[in-house]
């Protein structure tokens, strides 16, 4: 094992040694400032901002939420997590169509509007598993002698 | 600031949060940015050969899938890498935070991996709404951040092998679940914030894993679902969210460039247009009218782009080669292919052999049976299977035979 991690490393700084000679190469210095800016701000976004809201929602749940059957707990998070990763993806695109586009094929719909019904579409979704899960719970216990 | 950063650390503990969770999502995330890096290199030396490269041109579809699948890959990512950095975000509180150069080293290699994978990412996703919010070149800065996230991918599991081999099997992972303790209660604020923190309700293990995993994989297919039918037409009628939809635009087809954009409208409709053939001392021009009576070929051809859409359509004209035998160059001949656009990285592209011989390799002037829509490149384009959208040369203006 040891041998294959010297190896990994070795190559593995080897090939960021590449990219940072492709990068160097093809831009000029304030270019390479700004995607060191972008790469610190991407660090400090996710570990300083995102992360830590997303820890504080999570706390935030778990103790509003003590009444309520940890099941039905997860199954919130996972709708809320699912819905936070398409907005994620979305939002971004939404401002590229904010923006405009002189091409109309490219970004052609009302995503915000699409979002909004994704998130209705996620709610009802939600309220349906709970929903299956009680009467599937009520069931299992009127079995139990 | 130790003990702040201990009580953090275990604050962040969940049954979620353990190496092996971590491998768990490492090795689809691992797979992700391999499949993207290889889709990736394939797609860039398409477009800037290395000397003697030759590609094949059948499958014609070769590309739109390679493509395809960058794309959608890359948006895959978005949920996996959240999901990996939540799984390993207690260890940004390691205490001591640095134990020595080495370690020092280990924490800058895996910032560097972070942030360049997540720029990545973003700069990949961004670019494929054609909105441009940043001060550098994005093909290159994507290529070359390509080189570091694989180079910092091969690091962090250089350094990280001994927890991955003890954490690959299920079996070998579940006696080494260990959640630390505090050794003595905090005071003051500190002290009061983790009491708050410690009083939630702990979830059983399973369902906080399940629930995470379900998470993560939901999300996945979400993101996947509602977006992979613009490169891939099973899923065309779920495609909600990709920034391109298959049938829409022009002749039912999605265009990159405008003509407005590209400035040829007034040349592209000019009466007096004509194709420039050239093979050295012979030049030939011929007429939409001239190439029109040539004899024609009907290809069912894929137009696929660099940022991941594709869409195959009915296109109609006369093939390359019939062309080079008009001016006496041989079926195989390298040529560049030059546009009516005065500007722009792709008014000009190279096409080697492999491609101005396949029959199937057209100038095309109909498309589905129609006039070619100046969108799609009127009087006359470039069409050849396997190839990325941006080297299908619109408003054709010259081909010529490469000196041998």
């Amino acid at each position: 094992m040891r041998w294959a991690r010297r190896i990994l490393i070795a190559a593995g700084a080897a090939v960021i040694a590449l990219g940072a000679v492709v990068l160097a190469a093809e831009q000029t210095v304030p270019q390479i400032v700004g995607v060191g800016a972008w790469l610190l701000a991407a660090i400090v976004l996710h570990d300083g901002v995102l992360a830590p809201v997303v820890f504080g929602l999570d706390l935030l749940l778990r103790r509003t939420g003590r009444r309520i059957r940890p099941v039905y707990l997860v199954v919130a998070q996972v709708a809320v997590v699912v819905g936070a990763v398409l907005t994620l993806v979305i939002v971004p695109e939404i401002r590229a169509t904010t923006i405009g586009n002189p091409n109309p094929t490219v970004v052609p719909f009302d995503y915000a509007a699409r979002l909004a019904w994704m998130w209705v579409a996620l709610a009802a979704v939600t309220a349906l598993v709970c929903l299956a899960i009680a009467m599937s719970t009520r069931i299992a216990s009127r079995r139990r002698p | 600031m130790r003990e702040l950063l201990h009580r953090t650390r275990i604050a962040l503990t969940t049954p979620s949060r353990t190496p092996r969770m971590a491998v768990v999502i490492g090795r689809l995330l691992g797979a992700a940015f391999l499949i993207c890096f290889a889709t990736g290199l394939y797609s860039h030396f398409l477009q800037e050969p290395l000397p003697g490269m030759r590609f094949s041109p059948s499958p014609s579809w070769l590309y739109q899938v390679t493509q395809g699948i960058h794309v959608t890959a890359g948006i895959a990512c978005v949920p996996l890498i959240l999901g990996k950095l939540y799984a390993v975000y207690p260890q940004l509180f390691q205490t001591p935070l640095v134990r020595g150069p080495l370690h020092l080293l280990e924490r800058a290699s895996i910032a560097l991996f972070v942030g360049a994978s997540l720029v990545e990412v973003a700069i990949g996703l961004v670019n494929t709404f054609q909105w441009y919010p940043w001060p550098f070149g994005f093909r290159e800065v994507h290529f070359a951040l390509a080189f570091v996230v694989i180079g910092s991918l091969a690091v962090h599991i250089g350094v990280k092998l001994p927890v991955i081999a003890r954490y690959w099997t299920r079996r070998r992972a579940e006696s080494a679940d260990d959640v630390e303790q505090p050794t003595a209660p905090a005071r003051g604020l500190t002290g009061r914030v983790f009491r708050w923190i410690d009083e939630t309700p702990r979830r059983s293990p399973e369902v906080s894993r399940r629930g995470f995993l379900t998470a993560v994989g939901a999300s996945v297919v979400g993101v996947v679902a509602l977006t992979a039918g613009q490169s891939f037409r099973v899923l065309d009628p779920v495609n909600v969210f990709a920034p391109r939809k298959q049938g829409y635009g022009p002749q039912s087809l999605p265009v990159n460039r405008t003509a407005e954009q590209a400035q040829v409208s007034a040349s592209a409709l000019d009466p007096g247009w004509a194709l420039v053939v050239t093979a050295g001392a012979t030049t030939r021009a011929f007429s939409r009218a001239e190439l029109l009576a040539l004899p024609q070929t009907t290809a069912e051809l894929p137009i696929a782009c660099v940022e991941g859409w594709s869409q195959t359509a009915t296109w109609t004209g006369v093939p390359v080669r019939v062309l080079l035998d008009e001016v006496g160059a041989g079926p195989d001949a390298p040529v560049t292919v030059t546009s009516l656009e005065t500007e722009g990285a792709y008014r000009q592209t190279r096409m080697g052999g492999e491609y101005s011989s396949d029959p199937s390799t057209l100038v095309a002037l109909r498309l589905g049976g129609a006039d070619l829509d100046l969108q799609h490149g009127y009087p006359a384009r470039i069409i050849a299977p396997g190839r990325p959208g941006v080297l299908q040369t619109k408003w054709l203006s010259r081909i010529e035979v490469d000196p041998a």
